[in-house]
C-alpha cells in the first residue's frame, strides 16, 4: 500500500456533520449567519485586566475571563510567562442579549430589557452601554442581517476606564477573510464609535 | 460556468470538512469553515473555468478560512482531539496511528502533506492553491515526510528516495 493510499485510508474516516445549516436556493439576505462566535480582535495581554480568578498547576498558570453573556475564555501560561493556550468554554451556554417574540425584539442585559424593535435595521445598530464596577465600559451592538428580525446580529465589545479597547467579539454575522463583516449595520457602528476593530 | 450549490455541497463536503480538520484539528471548527465555504461558493458573483477549478477554488477558501479560525482567540467549544479520534472507526489501528502523527505536524506541512496525499494535488497545483512557490511546497513535503518517517518508520515509505514528488 502506497503512502497515498494510506493516507487516503486514514483520513477517509472524516465526515462532515449530517446537517450542514444549509438553506437550499436561499438567497444571500436569507441566509441564517451560523451562531457560532466570530472572532473581531483581541488582545491576550490586556486581557489580564479582566482576569476574575487565577491558580496554578504543574508550572501552569491558568486564567479565566467573564466575557459578555456566560462566554468564559482561559489562558494558560507556562512559567515563563508564554501563553500555551487560549480556549472558550462553554459557548453553547452563551446567551444571546436578544430575543424575539411576537414581533417583538428585546434586548436584555445588564439585567434591562429594552424593547429594541424599532430602534435595529440592516444599516442602523442599536447601541447600548453600561459600565462594570471595574470602570470598564460594554458596548453592545444589534443589527439585521436581513429585513426579517429574527436574522439580527450582535457584537459586544469592552472598553477599560483608560480608554483602551480590550478586546469583542461579534455573532450572527458573516466574517469576511479580512476581519470585516457583510453586516453594514456593524461596519457603521464600530466606524463611529470608532472601535478599532 | 458554476454547478449548483446543493451538487457542490452533496461532492464536496467531506474533502472539504477533511482539509478543514487536518488544519484546526476540531471537528465543530471544521463544520463551520465547511458551511462557511459553502455559502461563500453560493454568493460568489465567478464564473468557474471548470469544476477543477471549483474544486481548487473551494479547497482555497477552506483552508483560509480554517487558517484565520485556527489563529483566532476565539474557539468554539468542543470535543477534545483524542475523544474525538475516538469516534471514528479506523480501518486499521496504523490508520489511526497515521492521523494522529499527521496532526502533530506543524500546521503549514499538515496544509502541503493533505493537498498532497488526500487530493492528489501535484506540487505545482498546491503551490498555485496557497499562493506560494514550488520550492516552498517542496521543502514543506520534504520535512513533512521525513518527520512522518520518523515516527511512523515502516509504516511509511519513503518518498523522497522513490521520487514521487
Amino acid at each position: 500500500m502506497t503512502n497515498r493510499e494510506k493516507y487516503k485510508q486514514a483520513f477517509s474516516t472524516l465526515h462532515a456533520a449530517g446537517s450542514i445549516s444549509w438553506e437550499e436556493g436561499a438567497k444571500k439576505s436569507t441566509f441564517r449567519p451560523r451562531r457560532r462566535l466570530a472572532p473581531v480582535a483581541l488582545c491576550a495581554a490586556l486581557l489580564l485586566a479582566l482576569c476574575v480568578s487565577v491558580y496554578a498547576y504543574g508550572g501552569i498558570t491558568k486564567r479565566i475571563f467573564g466575557w459578555g453573556n456566560n462566554l468564559e475564555i482561559t489562558q494558560e501560561t507556562d512559567a515563563e510567562g508564554n501563553t500555551v493556550s487560549i480556549t472558550i468554554l462553554h459557548t453553547d451556554a452563551l446567551t444571546d442579549p436578544v430575543t424575539v417574540t411576537d414581533g417583538k425584539m428585546i434586548f436584555i442585559v445588564n439585567g434591562e430589557a429594552i424593547d429594541i424593535t424599532d430602534q435595529v435595521s440592516q444599516t442602523e445598530a442599536f447601541h447600548y452601554e453600561y459600565t462594570d464596577e471595574e470602570g470598564s465600559t460594554h458596548l453592545w451592538l444589534v443589527g439585521l442581517n436581513s429585513p426579517e428580525l429574527e436574522n439580527y446580529g450582535y457584537a459586544m465589545y469592552i472598553r477599560a476606564a483608560d480608554g483602551t479597547w480590550l478586546g469583542g467579539c461579534s455573532a450572527r454575522v458573516n466574517c469576511k477573510p479580512d476581519g470585516s463583516t457583510e453586516a453594514e449595520w456593524l461596519e457603521r457602528g464600530r466606524a463611529e464609535l470608532k472601535i478599532p476593530w | 460556468m458554476k454547478i449548483d450549490t446543493g451538487m457542490i455541497a452533496e461532492k464536496y463536503k467531506n474533502s472539504l470538512f477533511s482539509a478543514a480538520f487536518s488544519i484546526c484539528r476540531n471537528a465543530a471548527d471544521a463544520d463551520d469553515v465547511v458551511q462557511d465555504t459553502l455559502i461563500q461558493y453560493h454568493t460568489a458573483v465567478k464564473e468557474f473555468e471548470s469544476e477543477e477549478h471549483i474544486r481548487a477554488w473551494l479547497l482555497r477558501v477552506a483552508i483560509n478560512k480554517a487558517k484565520n479560525l485556527s489563529l483566532s482567540v476565539f474557539r468554539k467549544a468542543g470535543v477534545p482531539l483524542e475523544d474525538y479520534m475516538d469516534t471514528l472507526v479506523f480501518e486499521t489501528p496504523e490508520s489511526r496511528g497515521l492521523m494522529e502523527e499527521v496532526l502533530k505536524l506543524p500546521e503549514k506541512y499538515r496544509i502541503v502533506v493533505h493537498l498532497f496525499y488526500y487530493e492528489e494535488y501535484s506540487v505545482k497545483e498546491i503551490a498555485e492553491i496557497l499562493h506560494t512557490g514550488e520550492s516552498n511546497v517542496k521543502v514543506r513535503l520534504s520535512r513533512a515526510r521525513k518527520k512522518l518517517k520518523e515516527v511512523l518508520q515502516e509504516a511509511w515509505e519513503d518518498d523522497d528516495e522513490s521520487g514521487k514528488i
